[in-house]
């Protein structure tokens, strides 16, 4: 098997599953398999039992809400698996929507999963059935929100304690950004 | 008067020249390290830059034992509450140095995570800025803060 996540997996897998698996893309010389939400569990247990990918290398969220070009659900959870005795790589991708995103947990497959699915909802809110400890990681509890999805504002800040002399950084960064889109649409206009 | 023995052997001064003077020597610093800045606090501290020199090096890690509080690096929302409760246990009287640019203003840290400067809820004595400061900026600081100190008032219940 070929050093990268290649056609010939994607045939392979496609030959297997079916339809379950989405398509392909491919990504600066890289592929990546998409795969219906609802078949990653299985399409992974393959992978690793039938096909040597012993080790998730890594998990990781995007949120892709007004990503040129981009169509389909917004939040991607993309998975990285490596053979070790292969030394194959596969790529894979589901894509979500924003509200109620939910996918079946890895951690009984891979003990790694456990924190990287708990980061991956702490920054972006995917729901991962079946995890046995889904709390966040690196922020704390009382934080609302999911604060790497684009439609959390970033200077939104949620503190623990009182601020004296806090400056309203939420809404001077909103004035900026609207004074920057006037000016540079002012610019493309001349 | 003339010929009077004392002179020769007593020196007057006033009480919060005199507590000032011991205070600046002898200042017992809490290292609160949080991030990168941490290296350069290091360097500063050791033998090189030597900051004990002036009295103002020795590191209690007990914020019962400090009076002078170093605040070295990102202070996060998160972490707010424990640093609070720092400053909150060291005794009077105490100062505080925000080192590097993260605890002076959060630096380029401009978001929902971390606190725009450690004075949004501590009383901050001297700014340090760099990312990180070089030695001897904290060195220069360490200074002003203990001119600070000898001319400070000295409450004495």
């Amino acid at each position: 098997m070929p050093a990268n996540s290649s056609p010939a997996l994607f045939e392979a897998l496609q030959a297997h599953f079916g339809d379950k698996i989405e398509g392909r893309q491919d990504l600066h010389g890289r592929e990546a398999i998409r795969i219906r939400p609802t078949a990653l569990l299985e399409v992974v247990s393959h992978l690793k039992s039938a096909m040597g990918f012993d080790f998730l290398m890594d998990l990781s969220g995007a949120d892709y809400s007004g990503y040129p070009g981009h169509q389909g659900d917004p939040l991607c959870v993309s998975y990285q698996l490596f053979g070790a005795a292969t030394r194959a790589r596969a790529w894979l991708k589901v894509y979500l929507p924003l509200e109620g995103a939910k996918v079946g947990t890895l951690s009984n497959e891979f003990a790694c999963a456990n924190w990287y699915e708990r980061e991956c909802w702490d920054m972006y809110g995917v729901e991962f059935t079946g995890h046995p400890n889904l709390k966040r990681l690196l922020l704390y509890e009382e934080f609302v929100g999911h604060p790497l999805r684009k439609d959390y504002p970033i200077m939104r800040m949620q503190p623990l304690i009182p601020m004296r002399n806090a400056v309203d950084y939420e809404s001077v960064a909103v004035a900026r950004r609207n004074e920057k889109e006037q000016a540079t649409g002012a610019k493309a206009g001349n | 008067m003339a010929g009077d023995p004392l002179q020769e052997v007593v020196l007057t001064t006033k009480l919060d020249k005199v507590l000032g003077w011991a205070r600046k020597y002898s200042l017992f610093q809490y290292p609160f390290v949080t991030a990168c800045c941490g290296m350069e606090f290091m360097s500063t501290s050791a033998s090189h830059y030597d900051t004990d020199r002036f009295g103002a090096a020795f590191p209690r890690f007990s914020p019962r034992q400090a009076d002078l509080l170093m605040v070295v690096g990102t202070i996060t929302h998160k972490q707010a509450p424990i640093l609070k409760r720092v400053y909150d246990q060291m005794c009077e009287p105490k100062w505080v140095v925000a080192f590097g640019v993260c605890a002076t203003s959060g630096g380029f840290y401009q978001n929902y995570g971390s606190v725009p400067g450690i004075d949004c809820f501590l009383p901050v004595d001297m700014y340090i800025p760099g990312c990180p400061p070089r030695p001897e900026t904290v060195i220069d600081a360490l200074l002003k803060l203990q001119e600070r100190i000898q001319n400070q008032r000295h409450a004495v219940l």
